[in-house]
């Protein structure tokens, strides 16, 4: 069953191609509506051991994974709704090729958390590399920045995958020399604990270089910025799952060998320095940054290094702190990549220092835009406030005060920047010297194509996080402890 | 066997990467790869003849290297080579500098890399110097081109690792890590011809707006 995850974006492709034009919003709407309803499916028939496996382990699905998926659902539903209800959105409008590239994304996506075998992971995850990187140098534009970005994407990428390779051969080859013959996880898992210590190290070290480049980790996070602020607003809200979701994904299932390996601390001491790292890098090219979603594609830096903090702190604690943040994240910034988009279209310009009077020209789209840079910046009662919490305070209880203070400190000037930029952006009288500007701004009233109308399909995503934020329900607290027990053991013992 | 000729064709995997990045000319270094496939190849076909119980398996990947790395990959890159005009590196760091480098880098890998009997042994050493040689031509070339060879040989070494350490990932893996390769390749190709038609150039050096 967790395949028809897969199956319904490579589906919706065929009926991309098939059917004509003005059936794509409602192939969208259905492929939506399909893989909700599939996920709910999931968590519904979830089976006592919380694994959906297949014979020989190709398809394996656990709690863990079901997080990702999650996650990944939370990226993906705003932004195919966003197509339903915004004909006129970017990929769209770029024709059948973008959207192609778009769907075998998805299903590329999903295909890294179905698996149990780590190397059709490792397959899964350098196909949404390709498949991304097809569709930023989609569309009309050709501009030097897109190839430019396109490249350092590709090239970033491709050079951390073969390492990751690396790393996945090094650990077959440690398990090999513990006596087990395959790459399928519950093998590996009852090799771990005899695997040599230091060719786990070594393994550990090639994946984490691998993945953590995909996952836009410092320093090797060069291309995220680029290649957000270059995509269409859609693209770079749907990639923002590819860090976290597939990428990130992997980090925390090979995390799990090297603790089962009995190598938890090393691998802990590389995750809080590279953790910290990406929120101090983040911090200063935020506080003076002029493009809006360079801003937020930092914020996805700054975000991924708390993900792998809250790793590196470990215990039940810690994991589980990093998976809610996780997907607290993959709630907020798809909705923010969507509100600011449109926000761009309508002043024809992704400057911060251009964009000015927000709330007086709509209010809908500078409340809504407030609202998740709230959110990402960690403001209360917003979701990410109370993970990030929750990974200072694993962090107190496992690493001693002195690891969490100093990324609490560091995110002062995260939040001073999100602050800065976006009390100028939205108070105040508009900039009114721009007359292009107030054209293009009647694109707020509905004289414009489908402008605002598209922005109700980040309404879920509000509600869960002010729901998550206000509140921390007993189920989801289970299943992101039963989730931290994977990562802790392996599989989850009754 | 002696197992020493499975160590001189992974030596001669790491001369084809070291001349790969001394050589400027695209069409000689695209040559260098096919040789390098053919190691590969050769590798693995020996492997499988002295380990019975990975022979089939070990045949297979000898042929699918055969094909893809020393035929359908470089057949790729030098269309693209062809189509860009890009038939020489520009100066950069310099014949000398580069041996110079190139050769403290095999050094630095042949001295870490812990010792390992039978096969393994052999093999780890010159594989992690391809990757890394082919890790260099990556971060030191400016063509667009170069680039993407450095991106074919860092593969071909994690091939050889692959192939001397584990004998070979299971055959789904194997055969989804070559075709990612070769449609990576065929996507750089694409990304290539288009900076050619938009830019007119495929130097990566003049690809330096996007900072901050």
């Amino acid at each position: 069953m967790p395949l028809l995850l897969v199956g319904w974006p490579i589906l919706a492709l065929a009926a991309v191609w098939l059917l004509p034009k003005s059936a794509q919003r409602w192939i969208m709407l259905a492929l939506a509506a399909l893989l909700v309803g599939t996920v709910c499916l999931l968590v519904w028939t979830l089976p006592d051991n919380s694994v959906f496996q297949s014979q020989g382990e190709w398809i394996r699905v656990d709690l863990l994974s079901l997080v990702m998926i999650a996650a990944i659902t939370a990226v993906v539903l705003p932004v195919l709704l966003y197509f339903t209800l915004n004909p006129h959105s970017a990929v769209i409008r770029d024709g059948v090729q973008s959207l192609s590239w778009l769907l075998a994304m998805l299903a590329a996506m999903y295909g890294v958390t179905i698996t149990g075998n780590i190397g059709l992971l490792w397959v899964a995850v350098e196909a949404t590399t390709i498949c991304s990187a097809l569709l930023i140098v989609q569309g009309k534009k050709r501009a030097r920045a897109t190839l430019e970005a396109a490249w350092k994407y590709i090239l970033i990428c491709s050079v951390g995958i073969i390492f990751a390779l690396l790393g996945t051969i090094l650990f077959y080859f440690a398990a090999q020399r513990a006596g087990c013959h395959g790459l399928d996880w519950s093998a590996l898992v009852g090799a771990a604990p005899g695997m040599e210590g230091n060719l786990v190290r070594l393994a550990f070290v090639f994946v984490l270089v691998g993945y953590g480049a995909k996952a836009a980790i410092a320093p090797m996070h060069n291309w995220l910025p680029d290649t957000y602020s270059q995509a269409p607003a859609p693209v770079a809200a749907i990639l923002s799952a590819i860090p976290f979701g597939c990428a990130g994904y992997a980090v925390f299932r090979l995390y799990a060998l090297v603790t089962l390996a009995g190598e938890q601390s090393f691998a802990s001491t590389i995750l809080i320095a590279l953790g910290l790292l990406s929120v101090a890098i983040a911090a200063p090219f935020m506080l003076v940054q002029s493009d809006i979603k360079r801003l937020l594609a930092y914020s996805s830096v700054e975000h991924i290094g708390l993900v792998f903090l809250g790793l590196g702190f470990g215990g039940t604690l810690g994991i589980s702190a990093a998976l809610l943040h996780l997907f607290n994240h993959s709630l907020a910034k798809p909705a923010a990549f969507l509100t600011v988009g449109e926000i761009t279209d309508a002043y024809g310009t992704r400057k911060i220092a251009k964009i000015r009077g927000l709330l007086s020209q709509s209010p809908v789209h500078g409340v809504l835009y407030l609202v998740f840079v709230f959110a990402l910046a960690g403001m209360p009662p917003l979701a990410l406030f109370r993970s990030e919490l929750r990974i200072m305070g694993a962090g107190v209880s496992s690493a001693g005060w002195f690891w969490p203070a100093l990324a609490a400190a560091l995110l002062v000037p995260i939040f001073a920047a999100f602050l800065y930029h976006s009390s100028k952006m939205t108070f105040g009288p508009p900039a009114g010297y721009r007359p292009l500007f107030r054209e293009r701004a009647g694109a707020f009233t509905g004289t414009g194509a489908g402008t605002g109308t598209g922005l109700w399909a980040v309404a879920l995503p509000i509600i869960l996080l002010l729901y998550l934020g206000m509140s921390e329900p007993v189920w989801l607290q289970q299943i992101l402890e039963r989730a931290a027990q994977v990562v802790q053991q392996g599989v989850i013992c009754p | 066997m002696d197992l020493g000729i499975l160590g001189a064709i992974g030596s001669a995997g790491v001369l084809a990467a070291m001349g790969c990045l001394v050589r400027r000319k695209i069409s000689a270094t695209i040559r260098l790869l096919s040789v390098q496939g053919i190691m590969c190849a050769l590798a693995a076909t020996l492997i499988g003849l002295q380990y019975q119980e990975c022979a089939i398996h070990m045949f297979i990947a000898a042929a699918l290297a055969l094909i893809g790395k020393t035929w359908l990959i470089p057949r790729m890159l030098a269309q693209v080579a062809r189509k860009v005009d890009a038939a020489r590196e520009p100066h950069g760091l310099g014949t000398i500098w580069t041996t110079v480098l190139g050769s403290a880098l095999i050094l630095l890998v042949y001295l870490v890399t812990p010792p390992l009997e039978g096969v393994a042994g052999q093999l780890l050493a010159p594989s992690l110097a391809m990757v890394m040689l082919g890790f260099f031509m990556t971060v030191g070339r400016r063509l667009a081109v170069s680039q993407a060879i450095g991106l074919v040989i860092m593969e071909n070494g994690v091939f050889l690792a692959g192939t001397g350490l584990t004998y070979g990932m299971p055959l789904i893996v194997e055969l989804g890590t070559l075709l990612d390769l070769l449609i990576g390749v065929g996507v750089m190709g694409v990304l290539i011809s288009r900076m050619h038609e938009t830019l007119s150039t495929t130097d990566t050096s003049h690809l330096q707006n996007l900072k901050g």
